[in-house]
């Protein structure tokens, strides 16, 4: 091994203490040291199977540096394995969706925070039974952020009634398909009676599904709405009173930047 | 050093002297050697008179920022607590923050250098800098260009990809 050595200094990265490694793997993310930096060396292989390091996997806008769809699989299934049932929060918006999101919810899981995106417009139909049935895997989720999807009832009902740790979900509607807004919002306000964050960005729901969300979620403490081009409300309307009452509302004319 | 036969009219300097692993001494004010927990621990125990410290694992050119370092940050507390008394609008963390990521802009070498003797020393808010400093280094680079940023040599028996 050739080491720089500089007054009497020897520097060997190799030397670096385990329990620092370990750290600066954290910082560096699980998708960073499984497909680069675990191929260093056989000690950085050895400390990158440190269950630890695999507690939050973010595969979103990575997934395209594998060579193909069935490469990536495989890496992400041995990422997930490798927390060893610790896995917390998994986000991914790329290939195989639907396989890594069953696959995670076979395995021992601890799983509170999902981000799913439908950036390759899989299926609504897939989509939505994928969802239906990882969430009744899922019991500890706490927040859940579905993109580009059209939120069938059912599977909201099916969400807010396998997971009933849920806190926070943002929903985010599909430009390609259309969306029961109407059924969305009484699946939210009929499931999901813990929530206390919503993010409704984009949204087409009306007056109407906005009173049954706030009827069926009294614990709100923030929630938004911009863009939501249907709602509209009164300075002094009742609704508006009520929007009052929560901690942080931002409101469908208020700036948007994603 | 100072002569400690000279009959000093001042009150005992407070300072402590740390010695580098190639003999230099260092005379620094014992707040700014108290940042280093290591040095913290056990430091009211020793006596007035024997406040040295031997840093075996430190070489001087380290032990030199080190020491910039923490007389920096002991500095900016200072400054930091007095503009909040007087409740004078201050950006001095933004601008400590500008330092550090200044201070630890260093070629590998001398990270290493930072990263250890900050562990050695138990100096966490330097140790986490250096941290975060190795991972940014690390991040998004191959396996051959962080072997190459490095200097580490490839071991590796079994490469989970080679398959691919």
């Amino acid at each position: 091994m050739t080491i720089a050595t500089s007054g009497g200094v020897t520097r060997n990265w190799l030397d670096v203490p385990n329990d620092i490694m370990i750290i600066i793997f954290e910082k560096l993310g699980a998708f960073d040291i499984h497909y680069n930096a675990q191929r260093v060396c056989s000690l950085w292989h050895e400390l990158a199977k440190e269950p630890q390091l695999f507690r939050s996997i973010n595969f979103r806008d990575v997934w395209v540096q594998y060579k193909s769809s069935d490469a990536f699989l495989s890496s992400a299934k041995d990422a997930v394995a490798r927390s060893r049932g610790q896995l917390e929060t998994l986000s991914h918006n790329g290939w195989e969706l639907d396989k890594l999101l069953l696959y995670v919810a076979d395995q021992p899981n601890v799983l509170k925070h999902l981000r799913l995106e439908n950036f390759l417009n899989i299926s609504e139909v897939i989509f939505a039974e994928t969802v239906i049935e990882a969430v009744r895997k899922l019991p500890l989720l706490e927040e859940l952020e579905l993109k580009w999807f059209s939120f069938p009832p059912e599977v909201l009902k099916e969400v807010g009634c396998r997971c009933p740790e849920l806190k926070c979900l943002r929903l985010i509607p599909s430009q390609i398909i259309r969306t029961d807004y109407y059924g969305m919002a009484f699946a939210i306000a009929e499931s999901m009676p813990q929530l206390r964050q919503l993010s409704l960005i984009g949204n087409g729901l009306s007056n109407d599904g906005l009173k049954a969300i706030l009827d069926g979620c009294p614990h709100l403490e923030y929630l938004d709405l911009r863009q939501c081009g249907e709602v509209w409300f009164a300075k002094r309307s009742r609704i508006k009173k009520r929007l009052n009452k929560i901690k942080v509302v931002r409101y469908p004319d208020e700036p948007f930047y994603d | 050093m100072k002569d400690s036969f000279n009959p000093s009219i001042e009150p005992p300097k407070k300072t402590v002297t740390l010695v580098s692993s190639d003999g230099y001494d260092f005379e620094v004010e014992e707040e700014v050697a108290l940042e280093s927990q290591v040095i913290k621990d056990g430091f009211e125990d020793k006596a007035v008179d024997d406040r040295e410290y031997l840093l075996f694992n430190v070489h001087s050119d380290t032990l030199e920022l080190i020491i910039k370092y923490c007389e920096k940050h002991v500095s900016s507390r200072k400054s930091i607590s007095a503009a909040a008394a007087s409740s004078s609008s201050s950006n001095g963390e933004e601008a400590l923050k500008e330092w550090d990521e200044h201070f630890i802009s260093v070629d590998t070498n001398t990270l290493y250098d930072i990263l250890m003797a900050a562990d050695y020393l138990n100096i966490k808010s330097l140790l986490d800098l250096a941290i975060q400093k190795v991972a940014d280094t690390i991040h998004g680079r191959s396996p051959e260009q962080i072997r190459k940023k490095f200097n580490i040599e490839n071991d590796s028996i079994i490469d989970p990809w080679a398959s691919e």
